[in-house]
């Protein structure tokens, strides 16, 4: 069997006995999936502060959707399907990503990290995502600027802006799709 | 691991209820569709009449009968993708497409049949207020509909609300294919037009859902 097969087995025999009320082993299913979501979501994204933040809404959203998790059926597409929707809808909300800039920059006074674009720039989703969509995403969901700061500092309209992240995070979902996990 | 994920894990497993299932749509699907099916029909029969010869002309007129069938197809086809919003990973684009393009060739039947009507157009048993009448048989259905959607937990509750919405919509279309008059231009604008509404009401219903997404009691 593989451990792709192990893990699948594991997670819903975890969930099915949770379903019955079962505390321990949902508590071990929950640091199991927080683990492999933060594992998913670093290799997409880099290590950006925003994935404490989508680990935490997706295991809420996890908990609040597990009366609707069939045994019979396969645990990881309902499993990932929740984390891609609840991690677009985190990207999607700006308000989320404030704090992001100010830890990361309090950590690199620290010295404890390398500079977050390099790291950024090499992760999945941003590599992946054409420059013109990638720049605004960066600028608008990770640094945190407003859509006009963004515009300006692009030397693009407000509105391409807008128009640039609602693709961009079309293309995120996309290839967001892809459920390789890495733990 | 992150000091608030082991506090949030211990939270959500602490006091753990047993959960009730509802991972099953189908069931619930085919009660839905064959309730409002019943809802429609007996309100439709109790307000007025089939047109005559309506209930023949589905047996002897294969393009009427054909145009029928493609209706009852594709309104189950959204009643199906509507519940599988219900349940996350469970949505199949293909089925998703083909509905679409069933809910397409049902209209475009109707627009050919401007130029080649199934039947001869006439006003022979048209009802009053035939729009009115779409609205009442839609619209209790399509929230009945979108409530046990809702149970479960759609990921997309905009896009359910809109499945929900045609498939309701699609009810009273159909059924006025036999209780109101015949021509194919009245039943694009008074028995279709209002699914439009209808699609807009079950939008607005998954943006109201959308804000009232449920929090787990232990986070309270």
């Amino acid at each position: 069997m593989t451990r792709l097969e192990n893990d699948e087995l594991r997670w819903s025999q975890w969930m099915t006995q949770a379903q019955q009320g079962d505390e321990q082993c949902y508590a071990k299913l929950l640091e199991e999936l927080g683990d492999v979501i933060a594992a998913f979501l670093n290799t997409r994204f880099g290590p950006i502060y925003l994935i404490e933040d989508c680990v935490q809404e997706c295991l809420i959203a996890i908990h609040s959707a597990r009366h609707t998790y069939d045994p019979k059926r396969l645990f990881r597409p309902w499993f990932f399907a929740i984390v891609r929707n609840r991690t677009i809808d985190l990207l999607r909300s700006q308000r989320s990503y404030k704090s992001v800039l100010e830890q990361h920059t309090l950590k690199q006074i620290a010295g404890t990290v390398t500079p977050i674009e390099d790291e950024i720039n090499k992760s999945m989703v941003f590599s992946m995502l054409a420059p013109a969509y990638r720049d605004v995403l960066l600028l608008t969901k990770v640094v945190g600027l407003s859509t006009s700061e963004a515009a300006k500092k692009l030397g693009i309209s407000e509105s391409s802006v807008r128009v640039r992240i609602h693709r961009g995070i079309k293309e995120t979902r996309k290839i967001l799709k892809i459920e390789q996990v890495e733990r | 691991m992150h000091r608030n994920r082991i506090d949030l894990i211990q939270s959500l497993s602490t006091n753990l209820a047993p959960a009730n299932h509802r991972s099953h749509i189908f069931l619930p699907g085919l009660l839905w569709f064959i309730f409002s099916w019943i809802y429609v029909v007996t309100l439709s029969l109790f307000l007025g009449p089939l047109r005559d010869g309506a209930l023949n002309s589905l047996f002897t007129n294969p393009q009427f009968a054909f145009e029928s069938l493609i209706g009852l197809i594709s309104g189950a086809l959204f009643c199906a993708i509507a519940f599988q919003e219900s349940i996350p990973g469970l949505q199949r684009h293909w089925l998703i497409r083909l509905s679409y393009l069933i809910a397409l060739l049902w209209i475009a039947c109707y627009t050919i049949g401007l130029s080649f009507p199934a039947i001869d157009p006439s006003r022979v048993g048209k009802r009053a207020h035939c729009v009115l009448e779409a609205y009442l048989y839609s619209v209790p259905p399509m929230t009945i509909g979108y409530i046990l959607i809702y149970r479960g937990f759609p990921l997309n509750t905009l896009r359910a609300g809109i499945y929900i919405g045609i498939s309701a919509g699609m009810l009273p279309a159909l059924f006025m294919q036999i209780s109101c008059m015949y021509d194919p231009l009245h039943i694009l604008t008074h028995h279709l037009g209002p699914a439009l509404v209808v699609i807009f009401i079950g939008l607005i219903l998954g943006i109201v859902f959308k804000k009232q997404k449920p929090i787990p009691e232990s986070l309270h």
